[in-house]
């Protein structure tokens, strides 16, 4: 009997369907994906399940029973618990009371600190994360931290259940890896995993089944050992999928340098990373998670102060003091984090395109409306934005449409300089493919992109060449000849010399 | 806005049509509630709305809606005013002592820029320190307030000194084709700040800072310099309010700023900008001075004590908060 099943669920969103009489079941003692690519139903399906959202009609069945979850509490309190991709940790509290909130164990009535932190160590000792220090304010913590103490926290909870929302898309490869030891013991006590994940691999992986959703519907249910990737993305997309990166054209033979770095040194984030960047080149920025790329690309946008070494741009030296600047040198930075860095979520679509570039679009400050509306036009054409209107508010697109918008704020600057930081997070594999294609039209066009990503996929197969950091260094530059995973992970875990790079 | 001529409208079309009603659903009720009390209050005092006293009524809601412009900006940043009580009261001592009861053109104009002047001048102080100092915005104007009661209290020794020039006196009182001189004013006033919110790229910034101050910065919005343009330009209103305050009573008093404070953000909050910045707009604040000038004047004559006026705009402002504090921003 399947511990959490879901029979012929429907709900629209106004005149949106989102699921129509979609159905799946996971078993005890199963890892089982939901599959399918942005608006495909399964993000609702997991909201439903887990009581933050109402069906409008269907049944939920756990364990032979059929229940109504009124509230995510209400799912909790039966063993059903979500790790969403959002983050629900406060970030003000440490890692121990973040674990504890609202449970916190008591002496004499006032809180037990000392036990909450042995308490908090051993749990993160027991799920595997024992480098993670209980007493550290969540604020202060990288991101992959930050989810695994949100992993920490669900699990702490006993659930039957647990599902996990893009809850990896956060982690480097080893962390993932570590992860994913943890919850194989975790299910071969019985338990069940809902895993939700872009990353292909990931799911082959990790997962034992898998249920496909497109536009609304389950489409299948597959046993992941048994099937081909192919065979799967064919069903989340309808289609055959061609070549997943495009062509890479043959470099020129004087490459013309764009952006040189000179060591550049943001105590202790950053240490004299030296490298440049051609024109009309794509520049993997690898390595594990956290070793410095992020902080990279914001000191080149001018956003750190106290920054040393020298930056030229296009032979002229550039000074990092602020965006602006940054961006008047025809540079632009695709944040981290689109929800609160990239794009200003209660905005319109054409609001959040045209604010780089209201000064250029206004006549003595007032906003040429008309200019505004054509370029936002334009690039929601350009980048196939699927959006009611271009009024509507960004905050209401799915994901990889708010990511297309993120950049396409960008492509109006007609930057010379891309600085982009994990563009491909949390999107669906289409939306992905999308955005490879127009790195490459982009750099093809003269255009020179600095391109972090944790997906090491994705560097072997559309940089041209790839600098590998680790703590804080550029520890490796790879040729087009040396883009491959063994060169990858040996230069990500520190294994090779500083002075291997070629001058 | 404009919507399109009936007969071509497309479904595109008809979900703007709803965007604008959410978007301006709240003006739209403040709007409403003008005409439900204006009814209500010529039932029990039919001597209230004649022409003249509602004459009377825009003049009292052009001070509270001239003061609540510049919180209406402020709002909007995500920051606020407190300071604009002793802003004003400064500005008003400075007004009349400098004139010092001579009507010569000298005496008049060094006295009126000087009290401007102040107001901007404080104004920025407030900016500097929410921009760069990066104090939060309710603890600087607080601060700020306390210094310039201070200063008030010095510079008259408790005594304010001195009477409204005549170009005041006529600005507060007088009336053109019938119009009142402050209801021009007000509308000057008005159509600057709609446009500006809504039309130039300062506004857009305003919105994009209120609503999320890291992406704008990393947007290219230079933040900084917007946010102390936006407290100097709400000293430039509470300097403005002043001069009217002084014409309409022929002095200047210690306190008469305080009036002002608390009503100007209830303004701002029933016209439906949130209180916590990012969204809404002037026109909602118009609807929100007049709303609550008439309140004031209904609590008056009803003989009610001015404390129940206190708790109201209290209740107001408080139960606003709880709306706009629970009601999240925006679907994930």
């Amino acid at each position: 009997m399947p511990v959490l099943s879901a029979e012929r669920i429907s709900k629209r969103f106004g005149g949106v369907v989102a699921l129509d009489e979609a159905s799946f079941s996971c078993e005890p003692g199963e890892i089982h994906a939901l599959l399918g690519g942005n608006g495909a139903g399964k993000s609702t399906m997991v909201k439903i399940l887990c009581g933050v959202q109402p069906a409008d009609s269907g049944t939920i069945t756990l364990a032979g029973e059929p229940v109504t979850f009124a509230s995510p509490r209400a799912a909790i309190a039966r063993g059903v618990v979500p790790v969403f991709q959002e983050l629900s940790l406060v970030p003000d509290l440490t890692v121990a009371e973040n674990l504890f909130l609202n449970r916190e164990p008591r002496r004499l009535g006032f809180v037990d600190r000392g036990s909450m932190r042995r308490e908090t160590s051993a749990l993160l000792a027991r799920y595997g994360f024992p480098a993670i220090d209980p007493n550290v304010v969540v604020r202060d913590l990288p991101l992959a931290d930050r989810q695994l103490v949100e992993i920490a926290k669900a699990m702490s909870r006993d659930p039957k259940v647990l599902i996990l929302d893009e809850a990896t898309s956060a982690l480097g490869g080893r962390e993932v890896q570590h992860l994913f030891d943890v919850l194989r013991g975790y299910r071969d006590l019985g338990k069940s995993i809902i895993f939700i994940s872009h990353r292909m691999d990931e799911v082959r992986d990790f997962c034992d089944r898998a249920t496909v959703f497109r536009d609304g519907v389950d489409v299948g249910t597959i046993d992941v050992d048994r099937s081909e990737s192919s065979e799967i993305v064919r069903m989340m997309i309808g289609r055959q999928l061609q070549d997943v990166f495009p062509p890479r054209p043959a470099r020129p033979a004087a490459e013309k340098p764009r952006l040189s770095v000179e060591n550049l040194t943001w105590a202790p984030a950053l240490q004299d990373v030296s490298f440049h960047l051609n024109e009309g080149e794509i520049l993997g920025l690898a390595g594990l998670d956290g070793q410095g790329q992020g902080d990279l690309l914001l000191s080149l946008f001018g956003v750190y102060a106290g920054t040393s070494g020298v930056v030229r741009m296009d032979g002229e030296q550039l000074s990092l003091n602020g965006p602006r600047g940054v961006m008047a040198r025809k540079a632009a930075l695709i944040p981290e984090d689109r929800k609160t860095q990239g794009l200003i979520l209660p905005l319109s679509v054409r609001e959040n395109i045209a604010l780089p570039v209201l000064p250029e679009l206004s006549t003595l400050s007032v906003v040429r409306q008309s200019v505004e509306n054509n370029v936002a036009g334009n690039i929601i054409r350009q980048l196939s934005i699927k959006t009611p209107s271009m009024h509507a508010v960004v905050g209401r697109l799915s994901g990889g449409n708010q990511q297309k918008v993120a950049i396409g704020k960008w492509l109006v600057t007609k930057a010379n300089v891309y600085l982009m930081y994990d563009p491909t997070r949390g999107i669906d594999v289409g939306t992905k493919q999308e955005i490879y294609q127009l790195m490459r039209e982009l750099a093809t066009n003269g255009a020179s992109i600095l391109f972090f990503s944790t997906d090491s996929e994705e560097i072997i197969g559309l940089c041209d060449r790839a600098l590998v950091m680790f703590e804080g260094r550029v520890v490796q530059e790879l040729g087009p000849d040396q883009l491959d995973k063994e060169h990858l992970m040996a230069a990500s875990l520190g294994l090779v010399a500083p002075e291997a790079i070629p001058a | 806005m404009q919507a399109s001529p009936a007969g071509t409208a497309t479904p595109f079309d008809t979900q703007r049509l709803v965007a604008v009603w959410e978007k301006h659903k709240p003006i739209i009720i403040a709007y409403g509630l003008i005409i439900v009390v204006l009814i209500v209050t010529g039932l029990r005092h039919p001597g209230f709305i004649s022409a003249n006293n509602l004459r009377n009524q825009l003049v009292l809601a052009s001070f509270l809606g001239i003061a609540a412009a510049g919180q209406t900006i402020l709002i909007l940043t995500g920051g606020i005013d407190l300071s604009l009580a002793w802003n004003l009261n400064f500005s008003a001592i400075l007004l009349t002592k400098l004139a010092a009861n001579e009507n010569t053109f000298g005496a008049v104009s060094w006295a009126l820029s000087a009290a401007i002047l102040s107001s901007v001048l404080f104004g920025i102080l407030n900016g500097m320190g929410v921009a760069f100092l990066r104090i939060p915005p309710l603890v600087m104007t607080l601060g700020m307030n306390t210094v310039l009661f201070g200063l008030t209290t010095y510079y008259t020794k408790g005594t304010p000194q001195g009477t409204a020039p005549n170009i005041i006196l006529d600005l507060a009182t007088g009336r053109v084709l019938g119009i009142p001189w402050a209801v021009v004013l007000w509308i000057v006033v008005s159509i600057f700040v709609v446009f500006l919110l809504s039309r130039t790229n300062f506004g857009r910034d305003l919105y994009a800072i209120g609503n999320n101050v890291q992406a704008a910065y990393l947007s290219g919005v230079s933040v900084r310099k917007r946010l102390v343009a936006s407290y100097g330009l709400a000293g430039l209103f509470a300097g403005l309010t002043a001069l009217l305050l002084v014409g309409y009573s022929n002095q200047s008093y210690l306190r008469m700023g305080d009036a002002y404070v608390l009503p100007s953000i209830a303004a701002v909050v029933v016209g439906g900008t949130s209180i916590l910045g990012g969204s809404g707009g002037y026109m909602g604040t118009i609807a929100g001075a007049i709303l609550i000038t008439l309140v004031q004047s209904l609590l008056t004559i009803e003989n009610r004590p001015r404390a129940d006026q206190q708790i109201l705009f209290g209740v107001i402002v408080l139960s606003m908060l709880l709306i706009y504090g629970r009601e999240s921003k925006v679907r994930g």
